[in-house]
């Protein structure tokens, strides 16, 4: 492995297996971490065992053999549990869904072969196949209590990896949409990357267009390949189309892929294109920042600006709290100011590429009365979905002159557009 | 200018004591909230390197600290050291700079033990009375050698009378109240004397210096019967009792008591 500090870590964390890529600057491209040494061996299951009487624990394969050793505990379902909230109770302790996400982080991570490897990440993007609130609470948790701040860490799925990969490669690909074939044991499923160049920043979305199951024989194969092409690709130009997955073999498809090139298409395959497009997008947030003028956007994506006119210095600034264009659950921000002639709060909306505001007024009743500016406001901001978000303001008083309330004053603001009647 | 000023600068986790008012501070905020409401209290007890230090340490100002430790070394001007914390998350608007500006360029121009007396009021404002208490004495020291107006020094007396009738040392207020009055009769220092001889002297004796109190002052027209009557009232009331509730909460009540007497007396 070339690299040893400052980490960006693409990580896939799937049902039954996951990968670890890290970003090779000098090769410049992602690289998956081996299970064992010598081998092309990358995926790992995603389970862990643990034995009481040593107090260990073990993942992946490892795993596999302790879990079924006398004494061993067997834990297969860390997905799962996240993906869907609670507990599940391991030798004699009640564990959160979090708690043992940690444990496989921890313990995974360790492939990477670095000492002290939290320390050495400067990024990590966790990719799932679908993204719940559960699953996301508990890989942010796990993450954060393995030593990570907010903004070291981000969850996307798919699909918005599938995004990352894209634009991390050359322009040629992805001059027009792209289509993604995804090759996972009996399942074949077709998304379809596209942009919508009218607007600013330019959009753009990843559409899964169906699955289909992959029947036996190779004429067969072929077939179902190129129906599912068909119906992706229908009514667009496009640029690239991917091939991903372990049960992907160029020669069974080649007939398939022949036909699809001669469409002028050109066709690339990539194994583990899921977590080098989680990759890239740590690279991308963390150091490259290239993307500027495109915004990936799917339903989980807010689509509104929420900001607040504040006093920065001398003078008044239009501070963005949260972003159009960012994932309702890593949409959050938090800030302290203090109010000034003011006993409620004001804050503007601005719909994505469109230049029009509105206000939403926040009302603070029962504001302890004190000399102006000797109030001190934290204020949280949290989207509980795409459409809603949640305001938290807590008096934090003026230090010992005027000691803190800690009252909280909250409201919900519609981060809909307004529709005109 | 209406509105919130966003806080870019961080809450020291080990926060500044400002001895003067016997209070903490943890932000800039307070900082420049205390300095800006307290002109007269900004001297060496608060323009030192210790706050330099804390501004470097506590709030990660290294710049300011940086500036600040330069006005300090060329011992210069109050403002020097002051107006760069203002400027560093503009608290103040600039009118507001400007007036403040003036303002700490008016006190540093003022004399002595104007500046002197100006302290010891800020830190009655603020319960400090056994440092209020300080301040009016060396004032008082140095009347024989200078030559103080009556009417100042006659407001450096009553003011002293208040912070020891805070303190409870009455027979100190009610000796202050009566020298503020010899020096300088008005109807305020009339007042003070008598309700100061109300709670000092027993129901007899009180009568008696009432008395003596008219026989020497009727004439100068400050000590009207219209103010006896009103102090004799006042008394009475004061005899009679006044309706109070009993706070629900005694100890808390107890623990502001206790907070308030060790600040006014630290």
């Amino acid at each position: 492995m070339n690299e040893v500090r400052e980490l960006l870590i693409g990580f896939e964390f799937g049902r039954e297996t996951s990968v670890i890529c890290y970003y090779d600057r000098k090769s410049e491209e992602p690289v998956c971490v081996t299970t064992k040494v010598g081998t092309n061996l990358f995926d790992f299951p995603s389970i862990l065992a643990y034995v009481p009487s040593k107090n260990e624990w073990h993942f992946g394969l490892e795993a596999e053999y302790f879990g079924k050793l006398p004494g061993g505990i067997m834990v297969s379902s860390v997905y799962d549990l996240a993906f869907r909230g609670g507990s599940i109770r391991v030798a004699d302790r009640e564990m959160e869904s979090f708690e043992l996400l940690r444990v496989f982080f921890l313990e995974s991570l360790k492939l990477l072969g670095i000492r002290n490897v939290v320390q050495s990440i400067s990024k990590i993007v966790v990719t799932t196949r679908e993204i719940s609130a559960p699953l996301v609470f508990a890989v942010r948790r796990a993450l954060s209590s393995i030593g990570l701040r907010v903004g070291q860490y981000s969850i996307q799925d798919l699909r918005e990896s599938f995004y990352y990969y894209t634009y991390s490669q050359r322009p040629d690909l992805w001059t027009r949409s792209v289509v993604l074939f995804t090759f996972e044991k009996r399942l074949l499923t077709a998304f379809v990357l596209s942009e919508k160049k009218d607007t600013n920043p330019i959009e753009v979305g990843v559409q899964t267009c169906g699955s289909v199951r992959i029947p036996d024989g190779e004429e067969e194969k072929n077939r179902a390949l190129l129906d599912c092409a068909a119906s992706a690709m229908k009514g667009s130009a496009f640029s690239g189309v991917l091939m991903t997955g372990d049960s992907f073999d160029p020669e069974i498809y080649k007939p398939a892929c022949d036909d699809l090139s001669r469409e002028r298409n050109r066709i690339y395959f990539e194994d583990d294109l899921f977590v080098k497009g989680a990759c890239y997008a740590a690279y991308e947030q963390a150091e490259r920042h290239a993307f500027r003028g495109r915004v990936y956007m799917s339903e989980s994506r807010v689509r509104m600006n929420v900001g607040m006119d504040m006093i920065v210095g001398m003078n008044t600034v239009a501070v963005p709290l949260i972003r159009a264009g960012s994932s309702w659950f890593e949409a959050s921000e938090s800030c302290e100011f203090i109010l000034d002639d003011r006993d409620y709060l004001v804050f503007t909306l601005q719909e994505m590429g469109s230049s029009g505001r509105r206000n939403f007024r926040m009302d603070l009743p029962e504001l302890p009365k004190r000399p102006n500016r000797t109030t001190r406001i934290r204020l949280t901001l949290e989207c509980l979905s795409p459409e809603v978000c949640e305001i938290r303001a807590e008096d934090l008083g003026f230090g010992d002159f005027y000691p803190a309330t800690h009252r909280i004053w909250k409201g919900n603001v519609s981060l809909l557009p307004e529709r005109a009647d | 200018m209406a509105g919130y000023r966003l806080c870019r600068v961080r809450a020291a986790e080990i926060p500044f004591f400002i001895e003067s008012i016997s209070t903490n501070i943890y932000t800039i905020e307070e900082l420049c909230f205390f300095l800006h409401n307290n002109i007269p209290l900004v001297d060496a007890s608060i323009m030192n390197r210790e706050l330099t230090r804390w501004v470097a340490q506590g709030l990660g100002l290294t710049k300011l600290s940086v500036t600040m430790e330069q006005a300090l070394a060329r011992q210069a001007d109050i403002s020097d050291f002051v107006m760069p914390v203002f400027r560093e998350i503009g608290y103040l608007s600039t009118t507001e700079m400007a007036s403040f500006s003036k303002s700490l360029s008016e006190f540093s121009r003022l004399p002595l033990h104007l500046r002197l007396k100006m302290k010891g009021d800020a830190l009655v404002r603020g319960g400090k009375y056994q440092a209020a208490i300080r301040s009016y004495r060396k004032i008082i020291e140095d009347a024989g050698e200078y030559n103080f107006r009556p009417e100042f020094l006659a407001g450096v007396w009553y003011n002293l009378g208040v912070a020891e009738m805070k303190l409870m040392l009455f027979e100190e207020g009610l000796r202050a109240f009566t020298c503020a009055y010899d020096l300088h009769p008005t109807k305020l220092h009339a007042r003070a004397c008598m309700r100061a001889l109300a709670v000092t002297k027993p129901a007899g004796k009180f009568s008696e210096a009432m008395e003596e109190i008219r026989s020497r002052h009727t004439e100068d027209g400050f000590l009207s019967e219209e103010l006896v009557l009103e102090t004799l009232e006042a008394v009475g009331i004061a005899e009679r009792g006044a309706d109070t509730s009993i706070p629900e909460d005694i100890s808390k009540c107890v623990q502001t008591w206790m907070r308030e007497y060790r600040n006014a007396t630290g």
